[in-house]
């Protein structure tokens, strides 16, 4: 209710600049405040939230590195919007041109800036997997953030197709920086990326990492996504940005993620096993150790009916 | 506003304490009509017979799973309806057990956030009756077109048993139709007929279990599921559709 009524409000507001001699509804903003996490490797911090017509989407973590000569910009976000502000930002730091950028992954908190950043004249790297994904559901997602968050955010926001596909690693030389775009998929999706710069040995995980929320597993696999977050803490990084949460100085922090991520799994195929409805098994109580987790409640309920949806056509191995 | 008010408070302080217990929970204003259209303005009793287990919010809503389980004594049921208040089509299932039942799953439609009631009608003609509330977080899953499924057959029905808990027998089972409810076009704007299941009968080795009147504010390709308080040992599915198609499902006899 309180949501139709916002995208009521939004509408009118719209309505409004066009009368003649009415002010204009001001387009929001996201206050975008880059933190420098290491020199010259800097965040955008998501909130920790919903999608919410408050936070416009902006609950994924973006970023970007500085060379000597050019940019990297890292998941231009929720909208077109975003984008244009996060490339205001850069300006905001450095002169130098944004070369290109990475998008780690195809789903909206990260991807919809596409469009605007390809027009902005830069181009936009992304796994084929992902880009796939992102042509084929985009349209659909993109109702869903509109819905969610009311067209005042999404305005202008359409679903573009990356410039430049990565299926292998490949670096990008920034003039004096040597930054590596690595697939790491079929775990969080088909198609995730992640970047890493040599210089600071900063990593940038994408969704691969979600700390201190609940992590969202509807084109996941779970087993896959286990092994990689196990390869992500053998990695040699001083300091990771995950796709979601605080910045990570320790492997540690990368456990209560495989925690859940293996309690997820293991408690939607024993529930699906014994027979249950997912109506059933939403009834029984999260264990007390990930109660703690933003959006543990709607993210535990999602994941669990998608699971239960993939068991339709791949039924799980019994234990 | 204030006049409605008025009358609601008056008629509260009339009530005996046993009335009281009939307020909706809901307090949805449609209740009466509800009442009247689904219950034949039968006797209600808001109480915990029922636990009637739903997703508290989804997505999207072509397909919401939704568990009744009768609890306690219920289990002298003559008849059981699901009933999704907000949605062009608001019975959902009118099922008449001949034997004892102990739990009813289903998939829904749900075309916007919703009161969702599970009723049973015990002897004494009482309709104890459950309530929850479900917000779609995208509207339609009556009105828009299904999402492209499996390709499977029209029709064709899975069915597995389970052994449940405390000796119970759970009978799921999958059938293959779109369901359609007839308020949903294609992308070019020709309507999709109205095209469902609109029965279903469930018998096994100790006879009938019960018979199902279904809507299309089921999901297509509906999971249902039946719990009985003893082991089947074999299990018999007939389903008519809307054009008055047959379908039908029979399990292997057992070899012991
Ligand atoms: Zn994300």
């Amino acid at each position: 209710m309180a949501r139709r009524h916002l995208a009521g409000v939004f509408l009118l507001s719209l309505a409004v600049g066009f009368l003649p001699g009415a002010v204009r509804a001001e387009a929001p903003d996201y206050h975008l405040a880059p933190e420098a996490v290491a020199d010259g490797v800097y965040v955008l911090w998501g909130a920790q939230d919903a999608l919410t017509p408050e936070n416009g989407g902006a609950i994924a973590n973006s970023g970007f590195i500085v060379g000597d000569e050019a940019v990297l910009a890292i998941d231009p976000g929720p909208t077109a919007l975003f984008a244009q502000q996060l490339l205001d930002t850069i300006r905001g730091v450095t002169e130098l041109p944004v070369k290109e950028a990475v998008v780690t992954h195809h789903h909206p908190d990260h991807a919809f800036g596409i469009e605007a950043t390809v027009e902005a004249g830069i181009p936009v790297l992304m796994h084929p997997a992902a880009a796939k994904l992102l042509a084929r559901e985009g349209e659909t997602l993109l109702g869903f953030m509109t819905e969610l968050v009311g067209e005042a955010w999404t305005a202008g926001t359409r679903i573009g197709a990356p410039t430049l596909a990565v299926e292998t690693p490949q670096t990008i030389d920034l003039g004096g920086r040597a930054i590596t775009v690595t697939p790491m998929t079929g775990g969080h999706t088909p198609g995730d990326l992640i970047v890493f710069d040599e210089k600071t040995r900063t990593l940038f995980a994408g969704d691969l990492v979600f700390i201190g929320r609940a992590a969202t597993v509807p084109h996941a696999d779970i087993p896959t996504w286990r092994a990689h977050v196990a390869a992500l803490k053998a990695m040699n990084w001083r300091e990771l940005v995950p796709g979601h949460g605080p910045l990570v100085n320790d492997p540690a922090m990368l456990d209560t993620l495989d925690a859940y991520l293996a309690y997820l799994d293991d408690f939607a195929r024993t529930a699906w096993n014994r027979g249950d409805s997912p109506a059933e098994a939403l009834m029984e109580p999260l264990p007390e150790r990930f109660r703690g987790l933003a959006q543990v409640d709607v993210e535990f309920q999602r994941s669990l009916l998608s699971l239960f949806e993939r068991f339709e056509t791949h039924p799980p191995e019994p234990r | 506003m204030l006049a409605r008010l008025a009358i609601g408070l008056s008629a509260l302080l009339w009530m005996t304490a046993a009335q009281a217990q009939q307020a909706d929970p809901m307090k949805s204003e449609m209740w009466e009509t509800i009442r009247a259209e689904h219950l034949g303005g039968g006797t209600i009793a808001f109480d915990d017979s029922i636990r009637l287990m739903m997703p508290e919010r989804v997505e999207t809503a072509f397909s919401v799973p939704m568990v009744a389980k009768f609890v306690g004594d219920l289990h002298d049921v003559e008849e059981f309806v699901v009933i999704a208040e907000n949605n062009p089509i608001q019975g959902v299932i009118r099922m008449t057990p001949y034997r004892p039942i102990e739990s009813v799953g289903l998939d829904m439609r749900l075309e916007q956030s919703t009161p969702v009631r599970a009723a049973a009608r015990t002897p004494d003609g009482v309709w104890h009756v459950a309530s929850t509330f479900v917000t779609v977080m995208t509207q339609g899953g009556c009105s828009t077109p299904n999402p492209e499924g499996g390709a499977s057959e029209l029709g064709a029905i899975a069915a597995k048993t389970f052994d449940r808990v405390g000796g119970a027998s759970r009978l799921k089972f999958k059938i293959n139709h779109p369901m359609d409810t007839g308020f949903a076009t294609q992308d070019d704007g020709t309507p999709i007929p109205a095209y469902y299941i609109e029965s279903m009968t469930i018998t096994d080795d100790h006879g009938p279990v019960a018979d199902l009147h279904t809507s299309a504010a089921m999901a297509s390709d509906p999971t249902i599921i039946l719990d009985l308080p003893e082991r089947q040992q074999s299990v018999k599915i007939d389903a008519r559709d809307s054009k008055g198609l047959l379908f039908e499902f029979t399990s292997n006899p057992p070899t012991m």
